[in-house]
């Protein structure tokens, strides 16, 4: 399959450890790669643009939910047909990200998000980071209607034009329910695909932490009040 | 009393804003000049607050004020953010506008030779 038109967007927040072994595993396989670096203190965004990553670097942190849509915006003036989001932390393989943009190439859902909890079986992830996440999959199923397994996955695929269509306004971690949300409203066909998440003592420490659940219920819930 | 001069002058100061702000948002200056002037009515008829309060149910005048005080905050709060989530979805933009323009222009100066010094090598 020809990937040519797939770009992967990396989000990044001081990932200087890892974002280099992450974009050259990601190069090997892709031609084109967008990192947006969310004001990096650290050498993110340098070490991004010596792997040869287009690098578009915010002027003040904003959060990975601004992130992402900065890259979908970027994205729409290129000659992008499939974007593939992916976390900067290692936490996600090539081969998964392979898997769904090909998916998507061959037209089976305008987007398609990678799940944790179908068939394949993540390692070692903790016991009460897998009830959370479950917990989290169970609202967003209930609030959007939307039958998620897994709402919390970065690693995504979706057409350009699905991606003109969403518009992710939280900032922060909440953009996750927003685009299942989203997705919903504009009528997306949505599928999910089994995904493999590798958990390292980096990811899990670098990732969501499990008191955040909360942070992103109130976000949430204020989306709703202020709407 | 003093305390009752310092709250005209601070109720009169209050109608003088919201007449101000008639201009802006007709709804929200109407409320806030009735509230202000009602204000400055108890202030002089402090007694008449039991009568609106046994209308409505509460004991004492003082209580039926707190309790006002308390919802005036609270919807107070709610206005705020949203003004607050409104002011930051426009800056969020404005950043992202920024980050994709500066980063098409470092990408056109790397086409036409120049380097990050805006300079020709």
């Amino acid at each position: 399959m020809d990937l040519s038109k797939v770009y992967v967007l990396v989000t990044a927040y001081n990932e200087e450890t890892v974002i280099g072994n992450v974009l050259t595993e990601l190069s090997r396989v892709f031609q084109h790669i967008v990192v947006i670096d969310d004001c990096s203190a650290d050498q993110t965004g340098a070490i991004s643009k010596g792997c040869g990553a287009a690098v578009i670097r915010h002027p003040f942190n904003l959060g990975q939910g601004a992130a992402l849509q900065t890259g979908f915006d970027y994205l729409t003036s290129t000659d992008a047909q499939v974007i593939v989001t992916f976390d900067a932390d290692g936490q996600h393989r090539v081969e998964d990200a392979v898997s769904l943009a090909t998916a998507v190439l061959k037209n089976e859902a305008d987007v398609i998000c990678g799940s944790r909890f179908l068939e394949l079986t993540s390692s070692t992830m903790p016991r009460v980071k897998l009830i959370v996440l479950k917990m989290a999959a169970l609202f967003t199923r209930i609030t959007t209607g939307v039958p998620v397994t897994d709402a919390h996955n970065g690693l995504r695929a979706l057409t350009i034009h699905a991606a003109t269509k969403i518009k992710i306004t939280q900032n922060r971690m909440a953009h996750a329910s927003e685009i299942i949300e989203q997705i919903r409203k504009n009528h997306c066909r949505y599928k999910e695909y089994p995904v493999v998440i590798r958990y390292t003592p980096y990811s899990i420490n670098k990732g969501q932490r499990i008191s955040n659940a909360i942070n992103i219920l109130i976000d949430l819930i204020f989306r709703g009040i202020s709407k | 009393m003093i305390i009752s001069v310092l709250l005209v002058l601070t109720l009169t100061c209050v109608s003088v804003y919201a007449y101000r702000a008639l201009v802006r948002s007709a709804i929200a200056g109407l409320v806030l000049l009735f509230f202000s002037f009602t204000a400055i009515f108890f202030v002089f008829f402090p007694e008449q607050t039991y009568v609106v309060a046994n209308l409505l149910g509460v004991g004492r005048g003082t209580d039926l004020l707190l309790y006002v005080c308390f919802m005036i905050g609270i919807i107070l709060m709610l206005l705020i953010h949203v003004k607050f989530q409104q002011q930051s979805i426009l800056i969020t933009n404005l950043a992202r506008a920024i980050a994709i323009h500066e980063y098409a222009n470092s990408k056109n100066d790397v086409r036409s030779g120049k380097n990050n010094n805006g300079t020709t090598r």
